[in-house]
């Protein structure tokens, strides 16, 4: 465990503040930015924090889906899954049996992004 | 050359142009918006000459962040004076100004017109739903005006012809776009494939906006008065304006209002074809709401890549960068939506 409080808490402490303390001082003008300032330090909390709790089945997820749509990932060691599949998918070499798992595979990557960079989205 | 400097040598540049005697400024202030653009309200009093009286103009020069796929300030003056000549209500452009010695840079001159630009605050104005509906059926006349404006009736050679469709010639374009931003996107590449399986029949070409959505025009009291930003404009399918405005993404938070979180898209379609004479095909707009969504994810990845690469560090270049995954989803919905109901 390194230094408490960590990371995230740290910037949501800054963050309450800045909305708590700060915005209500500031001038209107200021608002915007400083509503933006809020929302980074938002996004980048929840980024610690999934990368703290990070599930490994999850992230073998997508590796998954490629060996089973018949990719052979041993040809390509080192390279990034998120990568592999955007060149599979401009190359059109997922087979079409293959294309209703491919589209929730890309549902369920982009909630978990959704997840980090604005989780409100996901209900409205 | 500091603002004051600017803001005389360009008076007398007006001066010349309005053949005045005398002109006097009253007043010079930059205008919110535009990260491509700089606008400056100018105020002056003029004495003799073609427009003596009291004036406020709007004087348009490049900012910092011009980027290469956008008109010159020449060119986009061309295309205003040709849309404003076909009856669309964009400001009246009066004059350009392509002598960098005067304010170091080119400028055009247009009248200003009153009212509210800004998205945020249109989708939170009450209008009654009556008012809402005439100001979205005027966003379709107004469309439809412009399309009319075809290669052969305008001289606007500049303007290239996409080849061999509008819907080819973008998904080209948006391929490239992403070879060049470093991470891995998926869910736009298979977007891309998506919206290359199902291009619909191409329409003969008509003068786009092609960035026209709430944001970018005024409204006062209810009243759309003036289209702003054509630096974007080009031939195109004319359903790529239509699909724009409707997408999702500028919907600012209006989300069950879908033409542009101002009204409905039947006000919107009514307009249109009020002018045009045939109907709207709503699946083709639907088809164009696709595509706006993936070029509106590749220009926020664009943006973000001035912010990362340090040409331009910006809180809100940043933060644009990870509105992509709202751009993404939104996307995915509608691609598996319509398939859905293509059964």
């Amino acid at each position: 465990m390194g230094n408490q409080p960590d990371g995230q808490n740290l910037l949501l402490t800054a963050r309450r503040v800045l909305l708590e303390e700060i915005l209500p001082i500031l001038p209107e003008e200021s608002r915007y930015t400083t509503m933006m300032m809020a929302n980074v330090m938002g996004i980048a909390a929840r980024e610690l924090d999934a990368e703290k709790r990070s599930d490994p089945e999850e992230e073998k997820s997508l590796g998954r889906f490629l060996i089973e749509a018949g990719v052979e990932l041993d040809q390509k060691v080192g390279c990034d899954n998120e990568a592999m599949l955007a060149e599979l998918i401009r190359q059109r070499s997922i087979p079409d049996r293959w294309q209703q798992p491919l589209a929730e595979m890309l549902l369920a990557l982009t909630r978990r992004k959704l997840q980090i960079s604005n989780p409100k989205y996901l209900t409205m | 050359m500091d603002e004051m400097s600017a803001s005389f040598r360009i008076a007398d540049f007006i001066a010349e142009n309005a053949r005045a005697e005398n002109i006097q400024v009253t007043g010079f202030t930059r205008l919110s918006g535009g990260a491509i653009q700089n606008n400056h309200a100018l105020s002056v009093v003029m004495v003799g000459g073609t427009c003596p009286g009291v004036h406020t103009f709007v004087v348009r020069s490049d900012a910092l962040s011009a980027i290469a796929a956008s008109l010159t300030r020449e060119q986009e003056f061309a295309v205003i004076k040709c849309a404003y000549a076909a009856g669309v209500t964009a400001p009246e452009p009066l004059w350009l100004c392509t002598d960098k010695s005067v304010i170091g840079q080119p400028f055009c001159v247009m009248r200003k017109v009153g009212g509210v630009a800004n998205g945020r605050q249109l989708v939170r104005q009450e209008l009654s739903d009556g008012e809402a509906s005439a100001l979205v059926r005027s966003l379709g006349q107004e469309l439809a005006r412009l399309h009319r404006i075809q290669p052969g009736s305008a001289d606007l050679s500049f303007l290239e012809i996409p080849r061999p469709t509008a819907a080819a010639t973008r998904i080209r374009n948006y391929r490239v776009a992403l070879d060049d931003i470093p991470e891995p996107h998926p869910v736009l590449e298979w977007a891309l494939n998506w919206l290359e399986d199902r291009m619909p029949s191409p329409l003969p070409l008509s003068l786009c906006h092609c960035d026209f959505r709430t944001g970018n025009y005024m409204v006062d009291k209810g009243r759309l008065t003036g289209i702003l930003d054509w630096e974007f404009a080009a031939w195109s399918d004319p359903y790529e304006d239509l699909g724009w405005l409707c997408a999702r993404s500028w919907r600012f938070g209006n989300v069950n209002k879908e033409v542009g979180g101002m009204g409905h898209k039947c006000d919107l379609f009514d307009g249109y074809a009020n002018v045009t004479g045939v109907d709207v095909e709503p699946e083709r707009v639907k088809y164009w709401e696709v595509m706006a969504m993936v070029r509106w994810a590749i220009i926020a990845l664009q943006q973000a890549q001035r912010h990362l690469s340090g040409a331009e560090t910006s809180l809100e270049l940043a933060l644009t960068g990870r509105m992509v995954p709202e751009m993404e989803f939104d996307v995915l919905n509608q691609c598996l939506t319509m398939e859905k109901t293509d059964g």
